[in-house]
């Protein structure tokens, strides 16, 4: 394994051990009998390193250290990068544990959307992601069940992810309107405005063509691998 | 002389293949034929008029590119014979050059002007604008009214066409970076560099601009001769391959030592990143072929884009 390998297996290896010990927090945050509103107060610390941390995939890209495509990277990433620091850090306890309630049994939630939800989406995908990434380093390809869940834990995850963010958006929102929080207003030296309320509308927005974009570039890359283990059950086959 | 003519997955679009009298024929016939026989729904799919046409017949080695047909060639010109086979590829529908640049520029013409002349609707107070603002209103319209100009009266377009998407994505580019340039450069709430260092910015600039005009005046000769790639000499040309990118650069830098605004600065530096990409590429493409083998000049010593950086 050369040097290149080595330090993309390490820093893969690391991300599916910090988002794994996130899982682990938030589950036992929900099991304690505390749910899964809380799991943000917990895991705050684990969350800032490990999100944080993904701002080398970008440089990784930048660089050219890996195949993937710089926008959608660094798109990606920003966008993580907002929710975590710019939303759910920026705005008051009241808000962080808000919760959009989807389906309830005699006033009990039982399908919902919060950080909870937000933080067990994120880390499943985090945890699939970076150790197909790991297993490609230390082993040249990646084991089928890997492959697998890759291409199909999205399905779910996404919708419950991009979910759950928006729910943190826009329980936020109120806050960052009556605050003026990270407004820049004019007259200053860089004639410039800015304001944060209608920016982080506007993102959010850029969710409804960007979501089904993004969905199903992934079904099609599904796809695709299932006609590649077609292809390549037929040649073992035939040899 | 019969041809064969594929997709670029290789399936055979006309049955039975192409019938043309020999090597001799044009391009533009071959063209012509395929447009018929579209015409006639003998080709499935959208009508591929010329323009959208991508003919190519495969590079001399099996790992090179594939050749794209030229219109004014002769088929002989690409050693195409009897039995040769053609790759087609439908490139979608297409938009005049001139076209796509008339509303790229006339946007940003029109609407940089709109935030000035109706700034009491726009910002709900009158006032009246300092300086830096009537200089920048000036400057910008005349720059698109100078674009629109060199579109009709001076660029030698490399392609006729290009896909109609471009229009939309262009405009949107232009258009919106004027629209926000112009709201806040033109905002009451403003505040204005020192008015002597706006006065030198903008004359500086006004500098940039013939130099610019004058680039495009060079390079759109250049493509008369109509003899293939030429390497450019003459006025800066002999010092930065794509002279005409290095003055437009300038010219929005010096437009924002004189407006200093976050929304001028963006603007320059993804214009600049587009210009010194494809600066880069220009750069390469005549390197490779000035080499200096076979009797052709060695492309001199230049810099690409932006002297002193790259």
């Amino acid at each position: 394994m050369g040097p290149k390998s080595a330090y993309l297996f390490l820093y893969n290896s690391l991300l599916v051990a910090g988002w794994s010990y996130i899982l682990y927090l938030t589950v036992d945050e929900t099991l304690n009998g505390n749910g899964t509103k809380d799991a943000f107060l917990r895991t705050r610390k684990q969350l800032e390193i490990a999100q944080t941390a993904a701002i080398l995939e970008v440089v990784h890209s930048g660089i050219g250290l890996v195949r993937s495509p710089f926008a959608t990277t660094a798109l990606q990433v920003a966008s993580r990068i907002a929710i975590l620091w710019g939303v759910l850090i920026a705005i008051p306890f009241d808000s962080r544990t808000a919760q959009i309630n989807l389906y309830s049994v005699d006033d009990t939630p039982k399908i919902f959307l919060n950080s909870g939800t937000m933080i067990i989406a994120w880390s499943l995908s985090e945890i699939i992601r970076y150790s197909f990434y790991a297993c490609k380093e230390l082993l040249g390809f990646v084991p089928r069940p890997i492959e697998w869940l890759r291409y199909s834990g999205f399905i779910v995850l996404y919708p419950i992810g991009v979910a759950s963010e928006l729910t943190m958006v826009y329980r936020g929102l109120p806050h960052m309107e009556n605050n003026d929080m990270y407004d820049l207003k004019m007259p200053n030296p860089w004639n410039f405005g800015f304001c944060y309320y209608t920016f982080l509308v506007i993102g959010t927005l850029l969710y409804i063509p960007g979501f089904p974009k993004l969905y199903f570039y992934m079904m099609a890359s599904r796809k695709r691998m299932f006609r590649s283990w077609r292809e390549a059950d037929q040649a073992k086959k035939n040899k | 002389m019969k041809l064969k003519l594929v997709s670029r997955s290789g399936k055979e679009i006309i049955a039975g293949g192409l019938d043309l009298p020999d090597s001799s024929a044009k391009v533009d016939q071959l063209q012509a034929l395929i447009h018929k026989l579209s015409e006639e729904k003998k080709i499935k799919g959208a009508l591929l008029t010329p323009s959208r046409q991508r003919l190519t017949v495969p590079g001399p080695t099996p790992t090179s590119k594939p050749v794209a047909l030229a219109a004014g060639k002769t088929l002989a010109d690409y050693d195409i014979k009897d039995g040769s086979t053609i790759t087609l590829k439908d490139l979608g529908p297409q938009i005049g050059y001139q076209t796509v640049f008339f509303w790229e520029y006339f946007g940003p013409m029109m609407i940089y002007p709109l935030f000035y002349c109706l700034r009491q609707q726009i910002y709900g107070k009158d006032f009246t604008p300092v300086l830096a603002q009537r200089i920048a209103l000036y400057y910008h319209t005349f720059h698109y009214a100078k674009r629109l100009f060199e579109t009709f009266t001076v660029h030698n377009f490399s392609h006729a066409t290009m896909p109609i998407m471009n229009l939309f994505r262009n405009s949107g580019y232009y258009w919106g970076f004027a629209a926000m340039m112009s709201y806040f450069i033109n905002h009451p709430d403003y505040t204005s560099p020192d008015e002597t260092r706006v006065k030198v910015a903008f004359a500086v600039a006004m500098l940039m601009q013939a130099g610019n005009y004058y680039s495009h005046v060079i390079l759109a000769n250049l493509r008369k001769s109509g003899k293939g790639y030429l390497i450019p000499r003459g006025f800066a040309f002999n010092f930065v391959t794509c002279a005409n990118y290095t003055f437009e650069i300038y010219g929005w830098f010096c437009f924002n030592i004189g407006t200093q605004s976050v929304m001028g600065v963006l603007f320059m530096c993804a214009g600049a990143l587009q210009m010194i990409q494809w600066a880069i590429q220009k750069h390469a493409r005549l390197r490779k072929l000035f080499d200096g083998k076979d009797g052709k000049e060695k492309y001199p010593r230049r810099w690409i884009v932006l002297p002193p950086f790259i």
